[in-house]
């Protein structure tokens, strides 16, 4: 919600869609203070208005999604929720919502009603009372057996429609209070259920694009009995009560985006009373609470989850003011510190003020600011940042320390999917960054830089082992990528199915930085089109980029390819590539509605690597 | 027009939009097509957050009419203050 979002009155609404003005239609409800999100009358109409849009524009910054429900309860009362949901996270979702009981049929090959519907996402809600019907109380091992095999047949048909699904796992029922027998029998109805939803982690874990919803989690956290009406869920099949519902939709909402949209890459912390209690340069660092006892556990807790965030591939960086000295001395000695000098890829401790050195920490691990998140104690402080650069996602550490929990989970924009080893690589390969820039200061000139650096390239074409790598440059990578398109896992599975996708990996000195290009090439006879070119961030400033172009179209000519047509389409991000096919050797031709297009004869092999400064294998290539 | 029947009028407004609502009220009691049976269960869940009352599952089953759902609320306010 944006600080000055104002109140959005029920008129406001009907105003809005009477004038079909949909993009002010979603960014107000998109805005709006979150007590209309939990208004029941507000969010369903919101959705009854929504739903007689016919055409138009929903405003450049929404992703249009379809989004189908699978389920055996009625979902109706919801739908609204998730639709609010959706919108509050920049999503505008059409959804359609299957028959009441029926998942195989429609999963099935073959089936056309949801076929038809066409869904760029599928959620599997099951109501697990309802499938275990009387069975329900008195559990057993057959009882067990019989709904593993309808979950694992559910997931598998899932998995095989190759698109992207949500199954929601499953929560506990209106009743069934645990009772010492039942807790200590092993095929109980609780237990079961339990079982199920350990086993649902093992039959996700093998599919790329089928995720989990916990809605179990959220039911335990938001408590049991209020999260369903008894009433209405024996009288109607109604799964959620009005008051857990927006929680429900939220949860699913940040599961889609996800599929999206890549999360933020940095967490920018300050120090005094956010990664420990207390102000270094005031109470000295005897006094500074952090491990031990209340309320030094709480931040001790804070840094183990910031260090958490390492192993899902996030950076860490400090943002204080403070004397550098005294801070670096005390994470250097401090017994009770859980995160030290390396965990944290770039720091600026000095009396500056946070936007210039927010923006200077951007510059120096090359990312956007958009990619980043500040968290800080002082109002003034993220106020400011807020205000003057609005794309950094701005979070005030609570003043109370029995408030750092739910601050913890409430944080948006940390959600990740699966990480993959690449990105476990990019923290290594970041902290690596200040001894790089030292070297280069010590350089003469960027050739002997380069040399120095040890650089080992791999270009390798159609590795099947990357394709949640590649799909990932696709999603994040903004500046240096030609045409910004976005790919998802079954759609790279496919172009290397039928196309040709080429990837570079590097190395040097410093770090392992895994795969850091991608191109992806169609090709029709003796002409190939570069569809998509791009180099992650972490390999700017070495001079790998036309080495791997090269090495892609030295493959081409060899197989049989005699013109290559690179388009450049601008986004907001990527003018640096502007004239990246020019300096390729690329000529400018007419034509293309979507960009500006370069060709290149392919009359000579390409020189891959004239100045022999790196050490190349190549991989699959002719 | 009393407090209550103004604040259920904005809720009747809000589910089905005011001319679909206005159509209701001045129905002649006979089942309005937008009032079916999914409409029912947001009307009781709306209705009972917006008063802070709630309806048994037989109530909720009563509640056909702008007029019936305004008595029986009127009644659940009238018994909480009581």
């Amino acid at each position: 919600m944006s600080p000055e979002a104002s109140p959005l009155a029920p008129a406001d609404l009907e105003d809005l869609a009477a004038a079909e003005d949909w993009p002010r239609f979603f960014s107000a409800l998109r805005d709006a203070p979150r007590g209309i999100h939990e208004d029941f009358a507000t969010v369903h109409q919101a959705f009854r208005l929504a739903s007689s849009r016919e055409a138009g524009p929903v405003g450049a910054d929404f992703a249009q999604l379809r989004v189908a429900l699978l389920r055996n309860a009625a979902l109706e009362p919801w739908l609204p929720h998730v639709f609010l949901a959706f919108v509050r996270r920049g999503m505008v979702p059409e959804l359609w919502l299957g028959d009441y009981g029926v998942y195989e049929a429609y999963l099935a090959r073959g089936d056309s009603k949801l076929k038809d519907f066409g869904p760029d996402l599928t959620l599997l809600y099951i109501d697990p009372e309802e499938l275990a019907g009387d069975h329900a109380f008195s559990g057993g091992s057959e009882l067990l057996e019989s709904l593993r095999q309808r979950l694992h047949g559910l997931v598998d048909l899932l998995g095989a429609t190759g698109g992207s699904a949500v199954v929601a796992n499953l929560c506990p029922g209106p009743y069934g209070a645990s009772t010492v027998y039942s807790a200590q029998t092993p095929m109980s109805w609780p237990n079961i259920r339990r079982a199920l939803n350990v086993e649902l982690v093992g039959m996700l874990a093998e599919l790329e694009s089928v995720h989990m919803l916990d809605l179990d989690g959220h039911v335990a956290r938001f408590g049991a009995d209020r999260a369903r009406d008894v009433g209405s869920y024996y009288s109607s099949h109604v799964p959620f009560s009005p008051a857990f519902m927006p929680l429900a939709a939220d949860a699913f909402a940040a599961v889609v985006e996800r599929t999206l949209r890549p999360p933020r890459k940095c967490v920018v912390v300050d120090c005094d009373n956010t990664l420990w209690g207390g102000v270094l340069g005031e109470d000295g660092p005897s006094k500074l609470q952090v491990g031990g006892g209340y309320p030094g556990v709480l931040y001790r807790r804070f840094q183990l989850f910031l260090k958490s965030l390492l192993d899902q591939g996030f950076l860490l960086a400090i943002n204080s003011k403070n004397n550098e000295h005294d801070v670096l001395d005390f994470m250097s000695t401090s017994a009770d510190m859980v995160l030290r000098l390396d965990d944290f890829a770039a720091r600026r401790i000095n009396w500056e003020d946070k936007v210039r050195n927010l923006r200077e920490i951007a510059d120096e691990l090359n990312i956007g600011l958009d990619s980043m998140i500040f968290i800080d104690d002082s109002a003034v402080e993220c106020e400011l940042v807020r205000s003057i650069v609005p794309e950094v996602q701005v979070e005030q550490f609570p003043e109370s320390p029995r408030d750092i929990p739910a601050f913890m989970d409430g944080l948006r924009g940390l959600e990740v999917l699966r990480v993959t080893a690449d990105d476990l690589k990019r923290a290594e390969s970041m902290r690596a960054n200040s001894k790089r820039a030292e070297l280069r200061r010590s350089a003469t000139d960027l050739e002997d830089f380069i040399r120095s650096l040890d650089i080992h390239l791999t270009i390798r074409r159609q590795p099947r082992d990357l394709v949640d790598r590649v799909s990932q440059l696709t999603q994040r990578t903004n500046q240096f990528n030609l045409t910004t398109r976005r790919y998802t896992v079954d759609e790279i599975r496919s172009l290397m199915d039928e196309e040709a996708v080429y990837t570079l990996g590097m190395r040097d000195k410093f770090a392992d930085y895994g795969t850091i290009g991608v191109a992806i090439v169609r090709s029709a006879g003796d002409r190939a089109e570069l569809d998509s070119l791009m180099l992650s961030c972490r390999a700017f400033g070495r001079e790998v980029e036309r080495t791997f172009v090269h090495a892609v179209l030295a493959d081409l000519r060899e197989r049989g390819v005699e013109s290559v047509l690179g388009l450049y389409r601008e986004s907001p991000k990527n003018a640096m590539v502007a004239d990246f096919y020019h300096e390729c050797g690329f000529s400018p031709v007419d034509g293309g509605e979507d960009g500006q297009r370069w060709e290149l004869t392919l009359n000579t092999p390409p020189d891959i690597d004239p100045e022999d400064r790196y050490s190349i294998v190549t991989e699959g290539l002719a | 027009m009393n407090e209550t029947t103004q604040a259920l009028r904005r809720v009747f407004d809000q589910l089905f939009g005011p001319s679909v609502a206005e159509e209701i009220i001045a129905g002649d009691g006979r089942p309005h097509p937008a009032w079916d049976s999914v409409a029912q269960i947001n009307l009781v869940m709306a209705i009972e957050q917006r008063f802070g009352i709630t309806f048994s599952p037989e109530e909720a089953g009563m509640t056909t009419s702008f007029e019936s759902i305004r008595d029986l609320v009127e009644a659940k306010l009238a018994s909480r203050t009581a």
